[in-house]
């Protein structure tokens, strides 16, 4: 029995590590979960839940990076260029989906939305 | 001497008849005169009494907010700390957004913000309920400003004002306000909010000036305008559009 115990030891802290996930503010699913956007504005959010009828292809191929971040650090990720037909204004141009130029807040739900969601993700 | 009224119905004679007539003509007589007299004074002192007339400004400064271009993002809120260095306390705001969800059939709920800020009214409540006159309204172009040397904290503007437009500043111990950036107005600026607003949700300008935005904006024919709380009858400078 003595001689097990320190191996035994090491594999269970080794193991517990895992119970802690890294901390990234919101919960992770496994099809990308929420993104909360703060650039250019603040209170902007993006769900793949709601955008769960595509393939992960169908954004991220030509539209989007995956990486986190990518979006924000551009610098083209601004309503002039939706409106024009970059990233989100691809599809949201009033045909495929609703136009970028309509329903503002089901995106920009504000900074007294994201609070919320965030109290809600948490 | 008593008329003799067989009915029992109380009557007047004649000379009592006159001196009802003749002090009633006295009374007007002189107190018509001392009325206008006395609300001519107060008009002098910026308060109107039995007649109100919108006081002429040398730049009628005015803030219009189009409602659905304001998305929340907060940047004025954060220019306007910025600018005046306001501590980072929730309840320490010289503007604020307000959110409003309006119920849809089927859909998920309608949501609008709506910036409220202080509109330095015609008739302010703050300015008549400050016992130290730390409150005042400026002739030359009608913000209400606080003088912090003079403000005793006791925080009966706040009650008075319909808006919550004003917070107590622990930090310099007075009430704090909203001022319009009057300072930077003077060099001939435009205030921080305005600046700092990314969509256009807040026009800023001078009234009197037929070609501003500002101007334009507030006559079109056939575009509904609003001030928030016109019962408390105030008379914000301020209103509300929808494009």
């Amino acid at each position: 029995m003595k001689k097990l115990f320190l191996p035994c030891a090491i594999i269970l802290c080794l193991g517990s590590i895992g119970l802690f996930p890294l901390d990234k503010g919101y919960p992770q699913d496994e099809d990308g979960g929420v993104i909360i956007f703060s650039k250019p504005v603040k209170g902007v959010y993006f769900s793949h839940k709601e955008h769960k009828d595509f393939s992960c292809k169908d954004c991220h191929e030509d539209i989007f990076a995956e990486e986190a971040g990518a979006a924000e650090a551009s610098g083209n990720f601004t309503m002039k260029l939706m409106e024009k037909g970059e990233t989100c204004g691809t599809c949201h141009d009033g045909e495929t989906a609703f136009s970028v130029k309509e329903s503002c807040t089901k995106c920009h739900i504000g900074v007294l939305g994201i609070n919320r969601l965030r109290k809600k993700l948490d | 001497m008593k008329n003799k009224n067989e009915k029992g119905l109380k009557g007047l004679s004649r000379r009592d008849f006159v001196r009802m007539g003749a002090s009633s003509a006295l009374m007007l007589g002189l107190g018509l005169p001392v009325a206008r007299a006395f609300s001519a004074a107060a008009r002098e002192m910026g308060y109107h009494i039995f007649t109100w007339k919108r006081p002429h400004y040398e730049k009628n400064y005015c803030m219009v907010l189009v409602e659905n271009l304001c998305i929340d993002c907060e940047r004025c809120m954060d220019a306007c700390k910025k600018t005046w260095n306001i501590p980072d306390i929730p309840d320490y705001y010289r503007t604020r957004i307000l959110e409003r969800h309006l119920e849809q059939e089927g859909k998920k709920p309608l949501v609008e913000f709506i910036p409220v800020l202080c509109y330095h009214c015609d008739v302010p409540a703050c300015v008549y309920a400050c016992p130290t006159s730390a409150s005042y309204k400026r002739k030359e172009d009608g913000i209400v400003l606080v003088d912090p040397k003079k403000c005793i904290g006791c925080k009966g503007c706040m009650l008075a004002c319909p808006y919550d437009a004003r917070y107590f500043n622990e930090e310099i111990y007075a009430i704090d306000k909203c001022t319009y950036c009057q300072p930077i107005l003077e060099k001939g600026g435009t205030p921080a909010c305005v600046e700092a607003c990314p969509t256009g949700t807040r026009v800023f300008g001078d009234l009197n000036d037929r070609g501003s935005k500002v101007y334009k904006l507030l006559h079109q024919i056939e575009k509904k305008i609003w001030v928030l709380k016109p019962e408390a009858e105030t008379r914000p400078r301020g209103g509300y559009i929808k494009i």
